[in-house]
């Protein structure tokens, strides 16, 4: 076979509701400048092979739950595909080999493959790259690395630095480090088109792994990346760190390059990929105009999905929702984040229950759907907080009733990550982070202004909260993943909090009596 | 096969005499240094294994006054600590490594017939680490043997909505007893 530059694939766990952008992205980028790539898309393998296994609930979990220990049988049939998916990717005989890892969730299979690979080709070159190798506390690429398992690691955003690592550049910030910098609104303008050739994207958005449940059945979607970064600051939020400059591409050329998708392949539904769509609303304007003006002269039932950001009531004019629903807005994922405006606030939202209220009237007066985002166990959250939350749930239940509030996710409970506000302003607020001997694990953390919010009773809400909120019609795809992973985490970490608490007291105790 | 072999070792000098100190491959001597003085020691070796190998590290011409004390503290010495051993650019693991013995020889005094978890040569010696063809399958299957998980989950299965809720109403309510 000819030898190839590169040949990027992306990993599981991912869902199955639009095909992962980043491979397609990078390989636009490389032959771009040249060099010769080809994709592989594991994810839909991965589905297409094990979504009809009896075990598949087990098998998925596997990928999830790095600490899950399974059947003999299955360990055995994930060891066969991943040695398939080796010896496949060697003989493709490209100088580089890149593993997409999106979350954490690739761990486990990211680090196999890498091993796999080098069993059989030692001297085959392997790098990472992906969001769950640059904001993750954990030294996951980085150990990697360190043993060479891998041969390099990309973080933050990969269009500049890949070409650098096709160029053998390994000093370019953001290659085997976490100093990466910023793309510039010059680069992202200028960014081909990604290049899903080798996708098979009738795949996609037939059975989505739970995302979206009641919406877009067996229509593929594609991704568009229109911006990076966001414009608010919320305090459990890494994405300022990441990318510390909102910067966007112009409203044209995004509706340019869906209005290029759908005349090339026929593709009518797309999915933003940004942490928000609307924050330049001068360029999102432009965006849904271009699109609105399109679907209407062309009837090309153009639809999107993507995340977006309620503001103050007036702030998105009751024109703006129409041509909103007029250029294809489907679905919007919302972080609403709390019930209690309190919070709310805290976390750095500027918007109340009552402009919540607004913009689900609009949304629902104009066919749009909703799909809140919310956090339970706020530091700050008390028992009066959490009745706010419950309150909210019930005062906007006519909206799941009617669908436009189409799904929704209750989360994981709080987080503090490192590389967040509230990280770094952690010891005003009297949090302490509990040490657990290995990596800092930030679902652990304990605040002595509100002491008996333990990771107990946080997850404890978690599941109230899911309970009242399906007795009231809300539907929660993710809700038995996320209790699983819940129940492996308190598993993992109830003993360690509970020893760090007794050692604490007993210190009190002692320093009382001194 | 063909196979590359890199080896980091930090050298120890107490200033009048280095270690000496020779790198083996089933046998046959790959690199010997004499008296060497650097502080530290990287070597990369184009190497062919067999089915079964044994890599030695030997370090000797040591006496025991080479060790300088003053007030009980050890201020010199002249040693070698194996640091990392690598093929094809993978690492052993730390713990493989420990696990291999350092055989003392010509000392002038008794010590054990063989020291493992120290990869401080501080005798005169030979460190032999054992490994299979083809490396780096057995490196990785070493990885694989040491990284056990502190926490393994393993009854996925068992679990119920209402048992773990139980269960957390009960870990609350000897929380708030004992430490809130």
């Amino acid at each position: 076979m000819k030898k190839i530059d590169f040949i990027l694939c992306s990993l599981p766990r991912m869902n199955m509701l639009y095909p992962p952008g980043a491979p397609a992205i990078l390989k636009a980028v490389l032959m771009d400048h040249g060099y010769a790539c080809r994709t592989k898309d594991l994810v839909a393998d991965w589905f297409t092979t094990f979504k009809d296994h009896p075990d598949w609930g087990t098998i998925d979990s596997w990928n999830a739950l790095g600490n899950l220990k399974i059947r003999d049988d299955l360990e055995s049939l994930i060891d066969e595909k991943v040695e398939s998916w080796a010896k496949y990717l060697i003989k493709q005989n490209s100088v580089w080999i890149g593993l997409s890892i999106f979350s954490y969730e690739s761990h486990r299979l990211g680090q196999m493959l890498s091993q796999k690979i080098k069993e059989f080709s030692p001297r085959q070159k392997i790098f990472m790259g992906g969001l769950g190798i640059t904001n993750i506390s954990e030294r996951y690429a980085e150990k990697l690395f360190e043993n060479g398992i891998i041969d390099a690691f990309i973080t933050g955003e990969g269009e500049e630095s890949i070409i650098q690592l096709a160029k053998g550049n390994l000093d370019f910030p953001g290659i085997n480090d976490k100093n990466y910098q910023q793309l510039s609104k010059k680069t992202l303008d200028s960014q081909p088109v990604p290049n899903y050739d080798d996708y098979d994207l009738s795949l996609y958005g037939k059975e989505q792994q739970g995302a979206y449940s009641n919406f877009n059945k067996d229509i593929h979607t594609l991704p568009i990346t229109a911006s990076r970064g966001c414009v608010r600051k919320c305090t459990y939020c890494d994405v300022p760190l990441l990318w510390p400059k909102f910067t966007h591409r112009g409203g044209d050329l995004v509706a340019d390059e869906i209005i290029r998708h759908y005349e090339s392949s026929g593709t009518t539904k797309f999915h933003f990929t940004d942490s928000l769509v609307n924050g330049s609303m001068k360029d999102f304007r432009v965006m849904i105009d271009r699109l609105a003006k399109y679907n209407m002269d062309k009837g090309a039932n153009i639809t999107w999905t993507g995340q977006f950001i309620f503001r103050p009531a007036g702030s998105h004019t009751k024109e703006d929702w129409k041509t909103m629903a007029r250029s294809g807005a489907s679905v919007l994922e919302v972080g609403i984040e709390s019930g209690s405006d309190d919070i709310r606030f805290q976390m750095g939202k500027k918007f109340t229950n009552d402009d919540v209220s607004v913009e689900l009237k609009n949304a629902s007066d104009n066919k749009v759907a909703i799909f809140p985002l919310m956090i339970v166990g706020w530091p700050t959250e008390t028992d009066k907080h959490f009745q706010e939350f419950k309150d909210f749930l019930v005062r906007f239940h006519p909206y799941a009733y009617n669908k436009t509030i189409i799904d929704m996710t209750l989360g994981q409970t709080t987080r503090v990550q490192k590389n967040t506000p509230l990280f770094m302003e952690r010891e005003k607020m009297g949090l302490e982070m509990i040490p657990t001997g290995g990596t800092q694990e930030d679902l652990l953390w304990w605040n002595k202004n509100n002491p008996t919010l333990t990771l107990s009773k946080r997850i404890l809400r978690r599941f109230e909260l899911a309970e009242l909120a399906l007795d009231l019609g809300y539907s929660i795809p993710e809700d038995y993943d996320e209790k699983r992973y819940l129940w492996s985490k308190w598993n993992e970490l109830k003993d360690i909090e509970t020893k760090w608490h007794n050692e604490r007291t007993t210190r009190n105790q002692n320093n009382n009596v001194q | 096969m063909k196979e590359q072999l890199e080896i980091k070792i930090t050298t120890f000098n107490n200033r009048l005499k280095g270690p000496t100190f020779e790198i083996e491959l089933n046998g046959k001597i790959l690199d010997k240094q004499v008296n060497y003085l650097s502080d530290t020691y990287n070597n990369c070796f184009d190497i062919l294994s067999e089915s079964k190998n044994k890599l030695v590290i030997r370090h000797s011409n040591k006496t025991p006054k080479d060790t300088l004390v003053q007030d009980g503290k050890v201020v010199a010495d002249v040693a070698i600590r194996l640091d990392h051993l690598k093929f094809n650019n993978i690492s052993c693991h730390p713990v493989d490594l420990h696990e291999n013995f350092f055989y003392p020889e010509n000392w002038k005094y008794e010590v054990e017939d063989k020291i493992k978890n120290n990869l401080y040569f501080g005798f005169n010696g030979r460190y032999e680490y054992c490994f299979e063809s083809p490396v780096t399958k057995y490196v990785l299957a070493q990885h694989k043997k040491h990284s056990k998980d502190d926490f393994v989950l393993e009854q996925l299965d068992k679990y119920s909505d209402e048992k773990f809720v139980k269960l957390l109403k009960h870990h609350i309510e000897v929380e708030s007893k004992n430490f809130l």
